[in-house]
């Protein structure tokens, strides 16, 4: 169960590197208008917000600290695999 | 672009600027010596797991409690009267039990010190079925272990200062790339491919970031385990006698003088089910002093697997009734923060999924290391006055990068290899895998000596490659029963590891594949670019 705590760190990274405007141009093809930059970094500190609580609340004040900084960094590590050696191809539309 | 100073910055230019000729030099000085420790930290990890798969004709251990009584079993034919015998209990992440023990004439012996005096006649193993068992002659995931901080062919206290000094080293590089590497949170995600220089950066800068709090821990707790030694003074001043010291740190029971009336010893089995009751965890180590006396005691001590605190609770019994005679005292504030920090940095608490993390983020700062490394060599090429003929520090360096960058992986390998092909019945069998991994480090520094430095990386990366994937088809072609029947038995070590092998294989092949294929363009620089480069010296 712990491990649901690395998609949610995933997510909460990808959206943060989405709102830079090498990523978004990338993924997006345009440059990242200021309302969904907002929008994006807020999500994202949604996300990562919510990894200590629930890291906490599934293994305890001992082992959920370290669960929740080990988990958010490999969450860190495949939001960055993934914006870095997705294919160039790979591009959300609208 | 990239790493360069900022209008306006809030850290003045030339502090940022001495910052970075320290990361520099606390980097480079002892870099070699991080990496090793690095590697070897990194895949000591998997030290109990090596120490199964370095031994694949012994069985997994299914019934830890038929293993332990086939070792009091054991112990009382071979030394029934010996002074004490220390038993490893069994897990099923463990291939056998581990006895030693100390003979009743040997008694004026310093107990349990020096690994190299202790002689195959003091010790044994006992596996899966309860008897004693031959297998071979390894010191699998433990030789990493050790070498992690007490390297080889040298005394364990100068090499411990060498990684201690390293440790600091590193320490020092890590808060001062902190500082260095302005732009941190801007570029986190930032990996500029097949730019030069600039993709080292991205590599050295993502792969310290991304693992930033893994490597300050595991370089601070890393120097915890130690600070008794770099650090005595706070030890000195508060304590005059050592056995206090060592009482207040490692609480045990007092055990009284040989009686020498003799009295058989309780049945071991229900006093460890007991002491696991009293302990709340799995027991790790089972004491047996003066066995057959009247004097009798047993100590059993909490395995550090499922706790935090690697200095586990232990309690204490009568060994003639199997009472509970002594329970270890609660740890104080001091004790408790030093144990959880070597539980921090050994992850003996972590499971598999833990386990992984911790590895990968090992893998991640072994990188970050080894790119370090490798950029102060590409920062300076370009500048160098006559590429053709650089100057002697130049040499030294790239050529101890190719050696221990590119040789140590290789030796690793070798180790490997060495596990699989030396005949398995020699004796001294252990010590000759450990000459066959510095014979071919050895072979590898000097082919990087003597090749062109394109040829040799190309040479010891492609060499380490087809030799851990050769390994993996090897366990494939010869493991019996074989790594899939073992996997559908529910044993996935043998998949995992030879799989990870592989992987690795596979990981230095394209990186071989990538020195190949490399053509250096000679660039012109801008006055600009060479600012921002200047940033990171």
């Amino acid at each position: 169960m712990i491990w649901l705590v690395l998609p949610l760190a995933a997510v909460g990274f990808l959206l943060f590197g989405l709102s830079t405007d090498d990523h978004h141009l990338r993924r997006f093809g345009r440059r990242c208008a200021a309302s969904s930059r907002r929008a994006m970094r807020i999500g994202g500190w949604a996300a990562i917000g919510c990894c200590f609580p629930l890291a906490i609340d599934l293994l305890g004040w001992i082992f959920g600290p370290i669960a929740w900084a080990g988990l958010t960094m490999l969450g860190a590590g495949v939001a960055f695999v993934m914006l870095n050696f997705a294919p160039a191809g790979l591009r959300v539309r609208g | 672009m990239g790493v360069g100073f900022g209008v306006g910055s809030p850290v003045s230019r030339p502090f940022r600027q001495s910052q970075a000729t320290l990361h520099t030099w606390s980097g480079l000085l002892l870099g070699w010596v991080l990496f090793i420790v690095f590697t070897t930290g990194t895949i000591a990890f998997w030290r109990e797991a090596l120490n199964r798969w370095m031994r694949p004709e012994l069985p997994r251990i299914e019934q830890p409690m038929r293993v332990l009584s086939g070792a009091q079993a054991f112990l009382q034919r071979t030394v029934p009267d010996g002074q004490s015998w220390y038993i490893t209990m069994p897990s099923d992440r463990m291939p056998v039990a581990t006895l030693f023990w100390i003979p009743k004439t040997d008694a004026d012996a310093p107990s349990g010190r020096g690994r190299r005096r202790r002689g195959t006649d003091t010790q044994a193993l006992v596996g899966a079925d309860g008897t004693a068992v031959v297998a071979r002659d390894t010191r699998g995931g433990d030789f990493f272990y050790r070498f992690h901080f007490d390297l080889h062919y040298m005394p364990v206290l100068w090499a411990r200062w060498i990684v201690g000094v390293a440790a600091m080293m590193m320490l020092v590089a890590i808060l001062t790339g902190i500082v260095t590497h302005k732009k941190i949170f801007r570029d986190f995600f930032t990996l500029r491919r097949g730019k030069g220089q600039r993709s080292w950066l991205d590599g050295h800068n993502a792969t310290a970031v991304l693992a930033l709090p893994f490597h300050l821990m595991i370089t601070y707790t890393g120097l915890v385990t130690l600070m008794a030694m770099l650090m005595p003074w706070g030890a000195v001043a508060n304590y005059t006698d050592e056995a206090k010291i060592s009482k207040a740190l490692f609480p045990h029971v007092e055990v009284p003088e040989r009686s020498n009336r003799p009295a058989p010893l309780v049945d071991l089995v229900p006093v460890v089910r007991d002491a696991e009751r009293r302990l709340g965890g799995a027991a790790a180590y089972v004491e047996v002093r003066e066995p057959g006396d009247a004097s009798a005691r047993i100590t059993v001590t909490r395995s550090p697997a499922t706790l935090l605190n690697t200095r586990g609770a232990s309690v204490a019994y009568d060994g003639v009734t199997g009472r509970p005679i002594w329970q270890s005292p609660p740890p104080d504030g001091a004790s408790a923060t030093a144990g959880v920090m070597i539980g921090l940095h050994a992850g003996r608490y972590a499971d598999l999924g833990l386990r992984w993390i911790y590895f990968l983020c090992g893998v991640a700062g072994t990188v970050m290391v080894a790119s370090g490394l490798v950029l102060w060599t590409v920062k300076r090429r370009e500048r160098l006055p006559d590429p053709a003929r650089p100057h002697l520090g130049f040499r030294i360096v790239e050529r101890l990068n190719l050696g221990v960058l590119g040789g140590f992986p290789l030796a690793v390998a070798g180790f490997f290899w060495a596990n699989r092909l030396l005949p398995t019945a020699d004796a001294g069998r252990a010590e000759r895998e450990v000459t066959v991994l510095f014979v071919v480090w050895g072979v590898a520094f000097v082919a990087g000596l003597i090749l062109r430095p394109r040829w040799g990386w190309q040479a010891l990366l492609g060499g380490t490659g087809a030799a851990l994937i050769a390994l993996a088809l090897f366990d494939l072609a010869t493991l019996r029963p074989g790594m899939f029947a073992r996997f559908l038995g529910g044993d996935s070590l043998w998949v995992g590891t030879d799989l990870t092998l592989a992987v690795f294989g596979i990981a230095f092949l394209l990186i071989a594949r990538r020195v190949a294929r490399h053509r250096p363009t000679i660039r012109v620089r801008t006055r600009r670019a060479a600012i921002s480069m200047d940033a990171m010296a």
